[in-house]
C-alpha cells in the first residue's frame, strides 16, 4: 500500500503529516472540535497509483486495514493534501516529538528543524529565523499560535520569553520554510511557524506536571478539561516557570520567571457550525544586563516586566456543498517595561476565509484580513518613538487557486496577496507552485514567489542610542533614527524539492532554494563626530541566499527510529547606492553555514523510552562581538511510565560541554550569556 | 438485521450502496469527482476489520454483537455493517446508554461522552471477553484495548495487549504489526 511503502505509519509520522500547504493558520485541528458534530471532517481516499484523493471504493468495509490506514482525514478548509504532496518545504513537529525530545519551550523544540537557525542570546532571549538573517529581532519569520500573530510590530521580531505555550496541549507545530507569501500574513518572508494547540475535546481530564533541574528551576503545568451539560468541551490551565541565569564570566543576571493561565472552549451549533473561544494571560520578569548608559557604569542591571493577554473567537461554517467559511477575531494585549522602553500594545485582528471548489479542477481559497495595532510607548534615555502613540492598520486580501492537471498527477497553484499598510501602501505578493506526483509515490515540486517584509514601526519612528563596540576604543555612542521613507524589503524566492521513499523504512525530504533580496535594511550614517553621531535606516543592500536542507527518517525497527537532517546556508550581500554600512553586511556571517542533527527515539520496553540527539552548529560572527565557535551538543531523555497516566523522565541538554556561547545581541545590547549543561527531571500525572 | 437472507455478494453490494447513500446524504452537492467520506465512516470500517483479527474464546452462536455505549458518533453509519459475516456469525449492532446490558457484546465502542466514567467502565468490563475500542485519548493507558486516533490526518490505532489477554482475547500479529504502538503494560 502506498501508505506503508512510505514506511512511516509506525513512527510519529511527521514525514507525511498530510497537511500543510497551503493552509490558513490555526484552523488545522478543528477536526477535534468537530468530533461531536455529525458533519465531520472531510476524508478523501488516497488513490493508490497517484496518491491523489479522487476515488471512493465501492465498499469501505471491504477495504483492508492497510488501505483504511491510508485514508486521509482533514478538516482544513483547503482540499486535503498530504504533506508529501505539498509544493513547499514543510516540517511538522508532533506532540509526540515534543514529549520525546524533552524540550520545555518552543525555541528548544525548533532546534531540530531543518532550515531554521535557533540560538540563545541569554536565558530569556533567543534569535530564531528561517534561512538566514538571524537576530533577536529577526524580522522575516511569521510566528502564529492558534492563528494569532505573535511577532511584535515594533521590530517585527518575537519576544520568545513571553509567548509561552503549554507543550502538553500542543497538537503540532508546523514549520514552512520559504515565503508563505500568498496565504499567510505579513512577515512570512523566509518562513512560517504555526503552533497549534489541541481542541478542548482532546484535552479532557486533569494533568499535573512538575519539572525542576539546575537550569530549569521550575516548570509547573496544571490543566483541567471537562464537558459542560450542553456538550461544549473546555479546558483551563495554569503554568509557572522559572529559569536560572546562563553563564557569563563576570556573573549573569538573566534569570527569568513567568506565570500564565488560560482557557479554551470548543462547541458546535447545529451540524455545520463549530466555534472556538480561547484566551491566555501572563505576567513575568526577565533579567538582563544592559549596556546602555553612555557614561559609567556602562551596564545597568534591569528586570524587564512583561504582561500580556489575548482573547480569540473562531467560527467555522461548513456548508454541504463542500465550501467552508471561517471567521476569526482576536484581541491581544502586550505590555513590556524595561530600562529600554515602556511599551503597551493593543491589537485587533479580524479575518474571513472562504474556500470552495469550482468545477472539478479548481480549488479556490480567498480571504480578507484587517489588523489594527494601537501602541503607547514611554521613552527612556536610549530609546524613543515619535510619535509615542500610534495606530497602524494593515489590510490584506488574498486569493489562491489550486488546479489539478494531467488527471490530478500535477497540481498547479496560483495565488497572490494584496496588502495595504500605513508605511508603504499597496504591496503585491504573487506565487506560483507546481507539484508533480510520480507513479511511484514520489513528489517533485518547484515554486517561485515574491514576498515583501513591510516596515516595522521602529524602522519608521525610532530613535535609538547604541553604545559603540569596545574596539576600536574612543568611538562615541550612535543614535539611529527611523526613516519615514523606509521601504519594504523584497524577495523573489526560487525553490525546488523532492520527497521520496528510499526504501520501505526510509523517507527523504530534500529542498534547495535560491533567494534574491532587494532593498534590504541598512543603517546609513547621516552625521559624524565631532558633531552628533547619527544614522538612519535605509534600503541599500541587496543580495542572495542559497542553500539546501535534507531530512531523512529511518524507521529502523518497530521500536527504534532514527532521524537526521542537514542544513546548508550561504549568504552573499552587497551594498548599493554608495552605502557605507558594513554592520548590515555582517549578516553574511551571522548564520551558521552548516547545521546537522541526528536523533534516535527508542522504546526500550513498553514503559521505558530512551531518546538521544546530537546537534552540530557551525561558527558564526555577530557584529561587534568575538566569533562564536561551532559546537556539538548532546541531548538525552530517559522516561519511565510506571503506571497509566504517570510519567517520570530525566532530561539532559548540552551534556558535552560545561557551557558554550550561541549568539550575541544587536541594537539593544545586553550581556550575552552562554548555554550551560542542564539536567531536569519531570513528573507528570494525567487522570480523569 | 435481516440481511442474512441475501447471498454474500448481494449483501456486499447493498452495504456498498448504503455507504454511498450515506455519503451523498451527508454532503449532497459534492461533485462526483470529489466523493468524500467522513472520519466515522472510516472508523466504522475499522471496527468491522478489527473483528477479523481478534479471536474470542467462544463466539456465542449466530450473532456477533457490536455495541456502542454512550452518545453515538456514527449516526446511522454502523447500520451498513449489520448482517456482515464475522467468522461464522452475523454482525448485529446495538446501542446502549448504560453499562448493564453490554456484557453480552463482543465488541464495545465506548463513546467520548463516557470519558468521565471510563475508569469505572473498564474496571467493570475487565474480566469479560469483550474487545473495547474507543477514540478517547489515552484509552489504552487507562486499560482499554484499542484506541482509535487521528494522527497525521489518518486514522491510527494503539493496542494494549495485556488488557486483551486479561480478558481472554487474542489479537492477531497482523493487527499488532499495524498498530502505531503496542502496550503490554496493564
Amino acid at each position: 500500500m502506498p501508505a506503508m511503502e512510505q514506511g512511516t505509519d509506525k513512527n510519529h509520522g511527521r514525514h507525511h503529516a498530510q497537511q500543510a500547504w497551503p493552509r490558513r493558520p490555526g484552523i488545522s485541528r478543528i477536526k477535534h472540535a468537530l468530533r461531536s458534530l455529525s458533519v465531520l471532517p472531510w476524508l478523501l481516499l488516497a488513490h493508490p497509483s497517484t496518491g491523489l484523493a479522487t476515488t471512493l471504493p465501492d465498499d469501505l468495509t471491504s477495504m483492508g486495514l492497510e488501505a483504511l490506514m491510508n485514508i486521509e482525514v482533514t478538516s482544513v478548509a483547503k482540499k486535503p493534501q498530504k504533506k508529501s504532496e505539498a509544493a513547499a518545504a514543510v516540517f511538522v513537529i508532533t506532540s509526540k516529538d515534543l514529549r520525546r525530545w524533552g524540550v520545555t519551550n518552543i525555541p528548544d523544540a525548533l532546534r531540530r528543524v531543518p532550515g531554521l537557525q535557533v540560538a540563545r542570546i541569554d536565558a530569556n532571549k533567543w534569535a530564531i529565523t528561517s534561512r538566514g538573517f538571524n537576530s533577536r529581532f529577526a524580522n522575516k519569520l511569521l510566528v502564529l499560535i492558534d492563528g494569532r500573530t505573535v511577532y511584535t510590530p515594533l521590530f517585527a521580531g518575537v519576544y520568545w520569553d513571553a509567548n509561552l505555550v503549554m507543550l502538553e496541549d500542543v497538537e503540532q507545530i508546523e514549520i514552512i520554510r520559504g515565503p508563505g507569501g500568498t496565504l499567510w500574513g505579513a512577515n512570512a518572508v523566509n518562513g512560517v511557524i504555526n503552533i497549534i494547540t489541541r481542541s478542548a475535546a482532546n484535552t479532557q481530564g486533569t494533568l499535573v506536571s512538575a519539572a525542576a533541574g539546575n537550569e530549569l528551576e521550575r516548570l509547573v503545568n496544571v490543566r483541567h478539561g471537562g464537558t459542560t451539560g450542553s456538550g461544549a468541551h473546555y479546558r483551563v490551565y495554569a503554568m509557572s516557570r522559572a529559569n536560572d541565569s546562563g553563564f557569563a564570566a563576570p556573573g549573569a543576571h538573566d534569570d527569568a520567571e513567568i506565570a500564565q493561565a488560560g482557557f479554551r472552549t470548543d462547541w458546535s451549533t447545529g451540524e455545520a457550525d463549530s466555534h472556538t473561544l480561547q484566551g491566555d494571560y501572563y505576567r513575568g520578569t526577565a533579567g538582563q544586563e544592559l549596556l546602555i548608559a553612555p557614561s559609567a557604569p556602562a551596564t545597568v542591571t534591569d528586570d524587564a516586566d512583561t504582561e500580556g493577554g489575548n482573547l480569540l473567537y473562531r467560527w467555522t461554517h461548513r456548508s454541504g456543498n463542500g465550501s467552508d467559511i471561517i471567521l476569526q477575531a482576536y484581541v491581544d494585549y502586550v505590555g513590556r517595561e524595561s530600562a529600554v522602553l515602556f511599551e503597551d500594545r493593543y491589537t485587533l485582528d479580524l479575518e474571513l476565509q472562504h474556500h470552495f471548489a469550482w468545477n472539478d479542477r479548481h480549488d479556490v481559497v480567498w480571504g480578507l484580513n484587517y489588523r489594527s495595532i494601537d501602541d503607547d510607548t514611554e521613552a527612556t534615555q536610549i530609546f524613543s518613538l515619535a510619535p509615542a502613540e500610534r495606530r497602524v492598520d494593515l489590510v490584506t486580501g488574498f486569493i489562491q487557486d489550486e488546479i489539478g492537471l494531467f488527471s490530478e498527477q500535477a497540481k498547479l497553484t496560483l495565488g497572490t496577496k494584496l496588502e495595504h499598510n500605513d508605511f508603504t501602501g499597496f504591496e503585491v505578493q504573487p506565487n506560483i507552485r507546481l507539484a508533480w506526483l510520480t507513479d511511484s509515490g514520489n513528489t517533485v515540486w518547484g515554486a517561485v514567489s515574491r514576498a515583501v517584509r513591510t516596515p516595522a514601526r521602529g524602522e519608521h519612528d525610532v530613535s535609538l542610542t547604541v553604545l559603540p563596540p569596545p574596539s576600536p576604543p574612543g568611538l562615541p555612542p550612535l543614535t539611529i533614527n527611523g526613516n519615514s521613507g523606509y521601504d519594504t524589503e523584497k524577495l523573489v524566492a526560487w525553490e525546488i524539492g523532492l520527497r521520496r521513499a528510499l526504501a520501505d523504512s526510509v523517507t527523504l525530504d530534500a529542498t534547495a532554494f535560491y533567494n534574491r533580496y532587494d532593498e534590504l535594511r541598512t543603517i546609513e550614517i547621516t552625521s559624524m563626530p565631532p558633531g552628533p553621531f547619527t544614522a538612519i535606516f535605509d534600503n541599500n543592500m541587496e543580495g542572495n541566499t542559497q542553500g539546501f536542507e535534507i531530512d531523512v527518517h529511518w524507521q529502523a525497527r518497530s521500536w527504534l527510529s532514527v532521524n537526521a537532517n542537514y542544513t546548508r546556508l550561504e549568504i552573499d550581500l552587497d551594498l548599493v547606492n554608495g552605502s557605507m554600512d558594513t554592520t548590515s553586511l555582517s549578516a553574511e556571517q551571522a548564520s551558521p553555514e552548516h547545521q546537522a542533527n541526528l536523533w534516535i527515539a527508542a522504546d526500550l520496553d513498553n514503559n521505558v523510552q530512551l531518546d538521544a540527539g546530537l546537534r552540530y552548529v557551525d561558527s558564526l560572527q555577530n557584529p561587534g562581538f568575538a566569533k562564536t565557535g561551532d559546537y556539538l551538543a548532546f541531548d538525552a531523555r530517559l522516561a519511565w511510565m510506571p503506571a497509566p497516566g504517570i510519567e517520570l523522565s530525566l532530561v539532559g541538554q548540552n551534556l558535552f560541554d560545561n557551557h558554550h556561547p550561541e549568539f550575541n545581541p544587536d541594537f539593544i545590547i545586553s550581556t550575552p550569556t552562554e548555554v550551560e549543561r542542564s539536567v531536569h527531571g519531570t513528573v507528570s500525572w494525567t487522570f480523569r | 438485521m435481516t440481511a442474512s437472507q441475501h447471498p454474500p455478494a448481494k449483501r456486499a453490494r447493498l452495504s456498498a450502496l448504503a455507504v454511498l447513500l450515506a455519503l451523498f446524504l451527508s454532503c449532497p452537492a459534492v461533485s462526483a469527482a470529489e466523493e468524500v467520506i467522513t472520519e466515522y465512516q472510516v472508523k466504522a470500517a475499522f471496527l468491522y476489520n478489527f473483528s477479523h483479527f481478534v479471536s474470542w474464546p467462544a463466539l456465542p452462536g449466530s450473532t456477533f454483537r457490536l455495541c456502542v455505549v454512550g452518545e453515538n458518533p456514527f449516526g446511522q453509519l454502523l447500520d451498513s455493517l449489520i448482517g456482515k459475516p464475522v467468522n461464522n456469525s452475523i454482525l448485529v449492532v446495538e446501542q446502549h446508554s448504560s453499562l448493564e446490558k453490554i456484557h453480552d457484546c463482543q465488541l464495545v465502542y465506548i463513546s467520548y461522552s463516557l470519558q468521565p466514567r471510563l475508569d469505572m467502565m473498564l474496571a467493570d468490563l475487565a474480566n469479560h471477553p469483550i474487545l473495547t475500542v474507543s477514540d478517547i485519548e489515552s484509552f489504552t493507558d487507562a486499560g482499554g484495548m484499542i484506541e482509535l486516533r487521528i494522527s497525521d490526518n489518518k486514522v491510527r490505532f494503539e493496542i494494549n495487549t495485556s488488557a486483551a489477554e486479561h480478558a481472554g482475547l487474542s489479537i492477531s500479529s497482523k493487527l499488532l504489526s499495524l498498530a502505531t504502538s503496542v502496550k503490554k503494560g496493564q
